[in-house]
């Protein structure tokens, strides 16, 4: 068993396994070695997050990790599509600011699968709208000047469905 | 510096503004051209990341849309969410040309007769050779750039298998016709090179004799030509070196040329007894500083497949690089294709995989005959794909749509149909630029259409 400690102070006690999808913490105990009894800090994740995360990392204990020189094959099949699986999509319906968190999260623990996860879902939001819902969507302060929001709108014209 | 360290102690709302670039670069790889386009009109922070070139590149390389070799250094941001966006609303119409819509021909600045050659290059410049010029058109402004005025009537060679997306140049060979001498009519080799940004160049060869329908092959500034049965040469453009290809295939007939980068494929026929077999012979292309003119190669490597005469007496074919050293090739047989997969190994031999010939025959005696064939072949997400047209003249004229996918577990389907509607005109002549959806030809009336089948 392994203990981490997030920013907050609040430990968890995790079976190697399911830490160790993070590959940020696989390469810290490769490190340090077994037998070590010490916590590892996570200064970058609170609790309420980190407890998100390893909910994650249980359901997909023991699934293949991505190799770290991923074939472009597979890169490309995880590109291309938004589809997400039924569980992740459950997990995931979160608000904003824990999915961003979450995202975050995987980022720093390096958890791809988490990582896309997430930015899919976000991708999965903005599709299909407008950029004044978008702007609605994310709160996000319309900072062109009416000229240069004219300037935008002409120079994309061409892109414009015809 | 003082604001950053006080938001940091205070509990923040994240958004998503405030998440790093790597991860909103990583979201918007989720996203198609037109959704990452419409967020540049939210704020001017998503503005600027939706013009960092990585992201286009991104999309380039992984979107699964059929495109040219690229992205290429030589493409600027905006020449990529073009071809992008463009490739986004072209695929789902060539899936089903059936919804094509009929569009309004492109105008060209001036109106060409007696047209004997189209060459369209790189979606923006069409070469139009006539009988008495070529001529190079700009297809954005439809104004002429370029012109060769050509005083003897010239003979337009038509290399198959020409590589002209990404990066290459485009080139152009023809035959000038000299004075009459005592065996025929003797022609002068010229070639016009086109690079990518539309300037063109001609190159006169003076000591290649050709014939008419000599077979001839060009790319990456060699060009290859068959005269008689026993001389097969290699120009290299620019020195005007010459070398002479020792083909091992005894009696032949040279039928294709593919030139891939650092080598050259020709592909010999011979005929024994209504079969034609098929030589492939691979020779690296020399190097014109070390290598002297005139000197002779040999193959490196040689394959052989057998086809029955019929079939093998309609032999084209189109090639890619996948970007893994595979070339892969497409034949057209009646009208029935059959796919090829040929891959250069380092040592400078070629690993054939045949695909069960039997599986791709014919299931009933063929009542038609494809011609004119085009065909395109692109490396994808989903594997290699092709796509090609062709004419077919029973009962009536009509036009032929082949796709081909390569799946990277190495299945092939290829599925073929005639297409019903008349959208695309009746054209004797034509080019078809499949990665964009451009069509252009001529018909009796021999003016030149410009079709955007996509916008």
């Amino acid at each position: 068993m392994i203990v981490v400690k997030t920013s907050d102070n609040e430990t968890f006690t995790v079976d190697r396994e399911v830490v160790e999808r993070s590959v940020l913490i696989k390469n810290m105990l490769d490190d340090i070695g077994e037998n070590s009894e010490q916590a590892i800090p996570l200064p970058n994740v609170n609790s309420s997050v980190l407890k998100k995360v390893l909910e994650y990392c249980e359901h997909h204990r023991g699934e293949p990790l991505p190799a770290a020189d991923a074939d472009t094959s597979q890169e490309d099949t995880r590109k291309r599509s938004t589809d997400i699986s039924e569980w992740d999509q459950k997990f995931i319906t979160v608000d904003q600011e824990m999915l961003f968190e979450i995202i975050l999260a995987a980022n720093y623990l390096d958890i791809k699968s988490l990582l896309d996860v997430g930015c899919k879902t976000v991708a999965n939001m903005i599709k299909g709208k407008t950029p004044e819902e978008i702007r609605k969507l994310f709160n996000i302060v319309n900072d062109f000047t009416p000229e240069e929001e004219a300037q935008i709108k002409k120079e994309n014209e061409w892109a414009e469905d015809r | 510096m003082c604001w950053r360290i006080k938001t940091s102690l205070l509990p923040t709302r994240m958004s998503f503004i405030q998440l790093p670039d790597d991860i909103l670069i990583n979201v918007l790889s989720f996203l198609s051209p037109p959704e990452i386009l419409l967020l540049r009109k939210t704020c001017k922070q998503l503005q600027a990341l939706t013009l960092e070139r990585t992201i286009w590149s991104n999309v380039y390389r992984n979107s699964g849309y059929f495109l040219p070799p690229g992205p290429t250094a030589s493409q600027t941001i905006n020449e990529l969410e073009r071809v992008l966006l463009h490739a986004y609303r072209w695929d789902p119409l060539w899936a089903d040309l059936a919804h094509l819509q009929k569009r309004n021909p492109r105008p060209l600045k001036s109106d060409p007769s007696h047209v004997r050659n189209l060459v369209l290059y790189q979606g923006k410049y069409l070469a139009v050779g006539v009988l008495d010029a070529l001529i190079l058109y700009d297809l954005h402004t439809g104004n002429e750039i370029f012109r060769h005025d050509i005083p003897t009537i010239p003979v337009w060679l038509c290399p198959q298998n020409h590589p002209k997306g990404g990066d290459a140049n485009c080139y152009i060979p023809f035959a000038s016709t000299l004075l009459a001498i005592d065996d025929g009519p003797a022609f002068e080799l010229r070639i016009c090179e086109i690079d990518t940004l539309g300037n063109a160049t001609i190159h006169a060869l003076t000591d290649i004799r050709l014939n008419r329908g000599s077979v001839v092959g060009v790319g990456y500034d060699f060009f290859v030509t068959s005269h008689g049965l026993d001389n097969i040469s290699l120009l290299h453009i620019p020195s005007q070196n010459r070398y002479i290809l020792n083909a091992k295939t005894p009696i032949r007939d040279l039928t294709n040329v593919i030139f891939l980068p650092g080598h050259v494929v020709l592909i010999l026929t011979e005929y024994e007894n209504r079969v034609g077999k098929k030589y492939f012979e691979l020779y690296r292309l020399p190097d014109f500083l070390v290598m002297k003119t005139g000197s002779c190669l040999s193959p490196t490597h040689r394959e052989t497949i057998s086809m029955h005469f019929t079939e093998a007496s309609l032999f084209s074919s189109d090639t890619s690089l996948d970007g893994r050293g595979t070339v892969w090739l497409v034949i057209l047989a009646g009208i029935q294709l059959w796919p090829l997969r040929i891959n250069l190994q380092p040592d400078g031999s070629m690993a054939f995989y045949k695909p069960e010939y039997d599986a791709y025959r014919f299931t009933e005696p063929l009542a038609v005959h494809a011609y004119d064939f085009h065909f395109t072949v692109t490396s994808t997400t989903n594997g290699l794909q092709g796509r090609g047209i062709s004419k077919y003249a029973t009962p009536k004229l009509s036009w032929l749509k082949y796709d081909v996918c390569w799946g990277r577990n190495g299945n092939v389907t290829i599925t073929m149909s005639a297409l019903e509607n008349d959208i695309l005109p009746d054209f004797l002549m034509y080019d078809f630029d499949a990665y964009r959806g451009l069509f252009c030809g001529t018909s009796y009336s021999e003016t030149i259409s410009v079709l955007d089948l996509v916008s």
